[in-house]
């Protein structure tokens, strides 16, 4: 059916270059499931704390012993700052807020600051014990606290103002302090109202200089990060909660939700508010408050709504819609004005005030902006509540739209977290990869051999200072048994080859040979200038640099090395060389592709309703990377596409040894059940399938050619209207592992052409498979 | 604020424990532990010695599968229970062990599944 013959003419539909959004758009009761996060919005965030410049916020940052109010002293950028104040407490004065980084990450903490009463500056993570002390009107740093930090520094920013930071190893609970200190040395005593203002304060992956982080504009504003993210994205599609309340979009984020977009971006249907503004009326709006006292005024002020408090906590309006249960929404709040001193808060929930699927409240100073929340209904009604949460009588917020739009399509969705695939982008399978002093990093000696020595600091091919020099002498011995090797294990996912890869020199002056990987490996050279050298294994398990008596190579080897990886040899080509990893969760992201991964354990995402029972014909083209022999589901429309009639389904791998596998079927299940040419994983590969009951069509393609097809009787009838399963067969069985870029679904067979846009538009998304 | 963890736990003890992620989770506890599991080379058809789950658990839950006390205080059952609970557990962090390592030390694999 397929067919395809030379790509060059393709492309075009009707005269027209055709896009994916463009097929979609042709063919109606379309779906796309996209599970990929383009690079951008993974770089958006970088500064990990919440309300990084309204330490004021009691939610995100608690307060020991201690207060900070806003105060008039001017900050860097011209407005106020806190003063952070201690009490008369005998103990500790700080404040404090719980950030969530793995263990083991290199973090830097970074504080603005400028001396008050008080002249020093205690910061600290009690969990990681290690911190720093800083003199402000010095500007220059004490004794460290606990553990030594890895590095600290201070930046003059003028006006007496400067940036502090430190660096450090986070343990499982990361909760950086900033406190008060009287003598540069702790931060416990008797307090007597002393201060330092405090303008923002940050923590960054990774180790940062002030100076760097001041080159990068300062400590980056991050008020409520999820809530801005989808300010600034508003055709996000992922959501770590089935509910969609938060967004997905960094590596770990589990993914509870996955918008459909049916035109190749989320589309929102008729507007469901009746009066959404620009306003005229205060129609559909009530005052309320959510405690006693006197009701806030609702007024109509140059085409905005405005919710004036009269001296009460959370004067607010309310108003409320009907809806379906089961169905997704996306309302959006347009916020113009939040009055000096008033902070902003509202809610969106299934009861009278309730907040069950949106709860939030913004910093004084929160910019005005729109705010949107994207929600599956459990309820008949819906009720968004908004306005003021300060107190003061006469503090206003001012709104310019409350939209509210069901947001349509066929949606994918997980509510047991435990079964939310993980989005990730690591390709490099080793970690640590710029610390060799890590104790990933093992030596072994055997023989003759002396222990391995490993030491920083080198020149690097950037000119840095960042390589390390690798000593490994095996001795006079010329056995197998006489060995000096530095080695970190790998956990590798399945039999195919992978390639490992590094940079090395030289120290000696003299060209020297060294066995990359496994002893019996590759000999790879170092000469007297960088170079990156590569050697493959069959399923090496270990990255080596490797020197056996055996092998022959230089007896006393003397190299800088630089940047290690080690990944799947079949790995998409468009990705860089080298991916930095620190740990399993602290990699680099850009240029990688962000996907989800499914565990092969129990992750499965299920559209609860896909009506297909309109068409007896399909397409579905799907980016897999598969990382395990052990059948798994892909999707799969009904309950077993093996016994069900009017079932379709795509199996990575099938039941017969590493293939893939399509089966389709109307009264006669699964009898166009086709297996490609088997391919060992792990594996990415672009799948493209069709099934046509009537004329007993079944085709299925694998990265842009034809890998199997059947014309066996199909037997009559449609396709079902059933739940489509992403992921695992219902009830429980027969679970993918592997990641899932992307799967298209058209109730159609569609040209040849246009599978091929669309299968180039999916290889383009994984990083170029073929 | 998730914790990644492979959750095994004895199939007599598994009700008992699905219950209580349940009531602590809500929606998104419900379905945990839905993965048979029987000794390794066992027959089709036999039936399942443990159950297990893999993924992302909320903070509030994570607690309790490390703190007898507080589970028992906040499933409202005896010390001994929450403790003779726990001890039909196996509760690793996927990034410390990962699902494929927890079935071979504990000699496990997955019920034999049609295709």
């Amino acid at each position: 059916m397929f067919g395809l013959g030379k790509l060059g003419k393709m492309g075009r539909v009707g005269g027209v270059r055709a896009t994916l959004a463009s097929i979609l758009s042709k063919y109606p009761g379309s779906h796309l499931w996209d599970f990929g996060v383009p690079a951008d919005k993974v770089a958006h965030r970088k500064n990990l704390l919440n309300y990084s410049h309204d330490l004021s916020n009691n939610l995100a940052w608690q307060k020991v012993n201690s207060t900070a109010p806003v105060s008039a002293t001017v900050s860097p950028d011209g407005t106020t700052c806190f003063a952070l104040t201690d009490d008369s407490t005998n103990a500790d004065h700080k404040i404090r807020q719980v950030v969530a980084v793995a263990a083991g990450t290199v973090v830097t903490f970074a504080v603005v600051a400028k001396a008050g009463t008080a002249d020093y500056l205690w910061l600290y993570d009690g969990y990681a014990n290690s911190g720093k002390n800083f003199n402000l009107s010095a500007q220059s740093a004490l004794t460290a606290i606990g553990t030594a930090p890895s590095a600290f520094s201070v930046a003059d920013m003028g006006g007496g103002w400067a940036i502090y930071v430190f660096s450090y190893t986070t343990s499982t609970t990361v909760r950086p302090e900033i406190g008060i200190s009287i003598d540069g040395v702790g931060s416990n005593y008797v307090g007597t109202g002393s201060t330092v203002f405090i303008d923002a304060a940050g923590l960054y992956a990774g180790t940062y200089t002030a100076q760097q982080i001041l080159d990068q504009g300062g400590i980056q504003r991050i008020t409520d990060y999820y809530t801005e993210f989808l300010a600034a994205y508003p055709t996000h599609n992922l959501y770590q909660d089935s509910a969609g309340t938060t967004p997905a979009f960094l590596p770990t984020h589990p993914v509870g939700l996955c918008l459909d977009q049916p035109s190749g971006s989320v589309v929102l249907g008729a507007e469901l508010n009746s009066n959404p503004g620009p306003f005229t009326a205060t129609t559909g709006y009530t005052a309320g408050t959510f405690t006693a006292g006197a009701l806030p005024t609702l007024s109509i002020v140059s085409s905005l709504l405005r919710v004036t408090t009269n001296g009460t906590n959370y004067g607010v309006a309310e108003m409320s819609f009907p809806t379906v249960v089961g169905k997704t929404y996306q309302v959006i709040l347009g916020v113009s004005t939040i009055s000096t001193g008033d902070r902003l808060i509202y809610r969106i929930g299934s009861t009278v005030q309730g907040y069950d699927y949106v709860d939030a409240s913004l910093s004084s100073g929160a910019t005005p902006s729109d705010y949107k929340m994207i929600f599956t209904a459990t309820g008949t009604t819906c009720y968004v509540t908004f306005g003021n949460h300060a107190t003061p009588p006469g503090s206003f917020t001012e709104f310019n739209r409350v939209t509210v739009k069901e947001v349509l399509g066929s949606h994918a969705s997980q509510s047991t977290t435990t079964k939310r695939p993980v989005l990730s982008a690591r390709v490099n399978l080793l970690v640590a990869t710029e610390d060799f002093s890590n104790a990933a990093w093992e030596t072994l000696i055997g023989g003759t051999g002396s222990v391995p020595v490993k030491t920083p600091g080198f020149t690097d091919p950037n000119g840095g200072n960042t390589a390390f020099r690798i000593q490994c002498n095996r001795g006079a011995g010329n056995t197998g048994a006489d060995y000096s090797v530095v080695r970190q294990a790998v956990s590798i996912s399945g039999p195919s080859i992978y390639t490992s890869s590094i940079w090395v020199k030289s120290n000696t002056g003299a060209t020297q040979t060294f066995n990359l990987d496994v002893s019996n490996g590759q000999p790879v050279t170092a000469t007297t200038s960088w170079t990156r050298v590569f050697s493959q294994q069959a399923a090496p398990g270990r990255f080596d640099i490797s020197n056996y008596g055996s092998d022959g190579g230089t007896a006393s080897l003397d190299i800088l090395v630089w940047h290690p990886d080690i990944r799947p040899a079949n790995s998409p080509t468009n990705l860089p060389a080298y991916q930095r990893v620190t740990t399993s969760t602290d990699y680099d992201t850009v240029g990688f592709p962000l996907r989800a991964v499914w565990d092969g354990v129990d992750d499965c995402l299920v559209v609860p309703t896909l009506d297909l029972s309109i068409t007896d014909k399909v397409t579905v083209v799907a980016g897999v990377t598969k990382q395990s022999s052990v059948l798994g589901v892909v999707c799969e429309l009904t309950a077993g596409s093996g016994s069900a009639p009017g079932s379709f389904g795509l199996l990575v791998p099938g039941a017969v040894a590493d293939t893939q596998n399509w089966r389709s079927g109307g009264s006669v299940p699964a009898a166009g059940n086709i297996n490609s040419s088997a391919i060992t994983p792990p594996a990415s590969l672009v799948l493209s399938a069709q099934g046509d009951i009537a004329n007993d069509v079944s085709t299925l393609r694998s990265n842009g050619a034809e890998a199997a097809t059947s014309s066996a009787n199909q037997g009559t009838g449609n396709y079902s209207s059933s739940a489509l399963y992403i992921g695992q067969r219902s009830a429980n069985a027969v679970s993918f592992t592997g990641a899932i870029q992307s799967i298209t679904l058209i109730p159609a067979l569609i040209t040849a052409s246009e599978t091929a846009v669309i299968e180039a538009s999916v290889n383009n998304s994984m990083g170029k498979v073929y | 604020m998730y914790t990644y963890l492979n959750l095994l736990v004895t199939a007599p003890a598994t009700p008992l424990a699905q219950q209580l992620i349940e009531a602590v989770a809500g929606e998104a506890g419900k379905g945990t532990l839905s993965v048979p599991l029987v000794p390794i080379g066992s027959p089709p058809g036999t039936p399942a010695t443990w159950y297990g789950a893999s993924g992302a658990i909320g903070s509030e839950l994570v607690q309790l599968l490390r703190d007898a006390q507080a589970l028992a205080e906040a499933a409202g059952i005896d010390l001994s229970q929450a403790e003779l609970l726990l001890s039909q557990a196996d509760i690793t962090e996927i990034d410390a062990e990962p699902w494929a390592a927890v079935l071979e030390r504990l000699g496990l694999e997955r019920q034999q599944e049609a295709v």
